[in-house]
């Protein structure tokens, strides 16, 4: 079998059944002076021939034989405790290497996972934008050909009508493709640094107004002079489209709060997230609703994915989110215990400004994730 | 009015657009992928190119770089319907790039497109 190394780096050399070739001698050691004392005081012969061997048939002294017996003792005792710690210690190195291994393990299924997601969404991107693609093409002679009709003299009023539903439903399907085509990452935007804790006030209000007061908004947002390579419309989508799915989520009652601080991620591997090391914008989402099974959390942000199909949700608002997150550097993540809520959690890469310089470095303490 | 080309693969959105172009008063050729778009050019000039870009045979990007090599001064308009294969983004900012002078995303509305195609033939 060939040598390995302990958690501290030693060479060891394991016997079969797991235990080291040393602890394996003691034990071995241990029990032969063990049987060894059983037989002599279970054979009355082998005594006496143990005294005429060793004192030419002298008989012992009754002293001598208690002497011998702790003498005995002790060196069974040294052989067992010497045996019992080196078996401690063996165990401490064995449990600390099981719980690296266990780690390790973790982190490679966490790894997997995200790769494995990674590809599901990249393919779905992929879909979504070629289907966006060919929806677009095939809606141009609809909406062309519909629009140019409308302007003939002499178009009965009936026919005219069903041209305008047409246009309608057109105009739905194309708001749909561009839909799709931001989860895709294939809408053209053009992204420039932006204070993120005012757009982020600003979109908050934005969105706050358009829904029902019984939804309470709490804004945890202070200012940040840290910038962000954002566009203000899609932040402003991004946070309507999570306000919108919370206040579903809680049938239009109850609370959601919104929350703007900044983390730090180690170096590449060092995070669950994908996300290269650095300082990231954190804008948390939580809602106190329903919550969400892991079926449906593990779905979230896959395009036509929804649970309100019969209420005529088309599955793409979050889908739209996590393309224009993406489209940002950044990631978006969503915990949730059916009966417990639901958070969503962004980060967004952050733009020090220039001019604040390291003095301004107010979130050091800012913690790693 | 101009003479106009159109350069697109799918015959429903090309004679829709032709339809509509002619119904503005201008002149329409059509063109159902690059080569035969380079071939209208050179047997006759046209004032604007309507162009899709993703077509069989010779894309719009191909299309768009014999353009500008054999007539830097055509005016060109591409339509794009998302840029399936390379992503809006990409696609938009390659056909600004190779010298289009304006990229509209399908599905484009009558009314903004003849309002495009205006400025384009007036600059």
């Amino acid at each position: 079998m060939p040598p390995t190394e302990d958690v501290q780096g030693r060479a060891t050399r394991p016997t079969p059944n797991g235990v080291s070739r040393e602890a394996f001698i003691d034990a071995i050691i241990a029990a032969a002076v063990f049987i060894g004392l059983l037989i002599a005081f279970m054979s009355i012969e082998f005594v006496e021939l143990l005294f005429e061997y060793t004192r030419a048939g002298e008989a012992w002294q009754q002293d001598e034989l208690i002497a011998a017996v702790p003498a005995l003792a002790l060196v069974s005792a040294w052989y067992s405790l010497r045996r019992w710690f080196q078996v401690s210690r063996l165990n401490r190195s064995l449990r600390q290497a099981l719980t690296e291994v266990e780690a390790a393990r973790e982190h490679q299924r966490i790894t997997e996972a995200r790769l494995r997601e990674s590809q599901k969404m990249e393919a779905l991107g992929r879909l979504a934008g070629a289907l966006a693609h060919e929806l677009s093409n095939m809606l141009q002679p609809i909406v062309t050909l519909s629009k140019l009709s409308l302007k003939r003299d002499a178009l009965p009023e009936k026919a005219a009508e069903g041209l305008r539903r047409i246009l309608e439903a057109a105009e739905s399907c194309a708001d749909i493709a561009h839909q799709a085509l931001a989860f895709s990452g294939g809408k053209a935007i053009q992204r420039d640094p932006a204070l993120l804790s005012a757009a982020l006030s600003d979109a908050v209000a934005f969105a706050t107004s358009a829904l029902a007061p019984t939804v309470q908004v709490h804004a945890d947002i202070d200012d940040d002079p840290g910038l962000a390579l954002i566009d203000r419309i899609e932040l402003t989508q991004v946070i309507t489209n999570l306000l919108n799915n919370a206040a579903e989520a809680m049938a239009g009652r109850g609370r959601v709060n919104v929350r703007l601080d900044t983390r730090v991620l180690r170096e590449s591997g060092g995070n669950p997230r994908g996300l290269s090391g650095g300082r990231y914008f954190r804008i948390t989402v939580a809602d106190d609703g329903p919550g969400m099974a892991e079926e449906t959390r593990a779905q979230a942000f896959e395009p036509f994915f929804t649970t309100r199909a019969a209420e005529g949700g088309t599955g793409l608002g979050l889908a739209v989110v996590y393309g224009i997150v993406s489209g940002w550097g950044g990631s978006i993540s969503v915990t949730s215990n059916p009966g417990g809520g639901a958070r969503f959690e962004l980060l967004v890469p952050r733009i020090e400004p220039a001019s604040a310089g390291a003095s301004s470095d107010q979130s050091d303490d800012a913690p790693m994730v | 009015m101009a003479n106009i080309l159109i350069a697109e693969d799918n015959a429903l959105v090309r004679s829709a657009l032709a339809d509509m172009l002619e119904h503005a008063g201008h002149t329409v050729v059509q063109a159902c992928d690059g080569k035969e778009a380079l071939a209208a050019l050179e047997a006759a000039p046209a004032d604007l190119v309507v162009m899709d870009i993703f077509m069989p045979v010779m894309d719009g990007i191909e299309l768009i770089g014999h353009i500008r090599k054999a007539w830097p001064g055509q005016k060109v308009l591409a339509l794009s319907g998302g840029g399936a294969r390379l992503g809006a983004d990409t696609t938009i900012a390659m056909m600004s790039d190779l010298g289009a002078d304006a990229v509209m995303q399908k599905p484009v509305d009558n009314d903004k497109l003849l309002r495009s195609i205006d400025a384009l033939l007036a600059g």
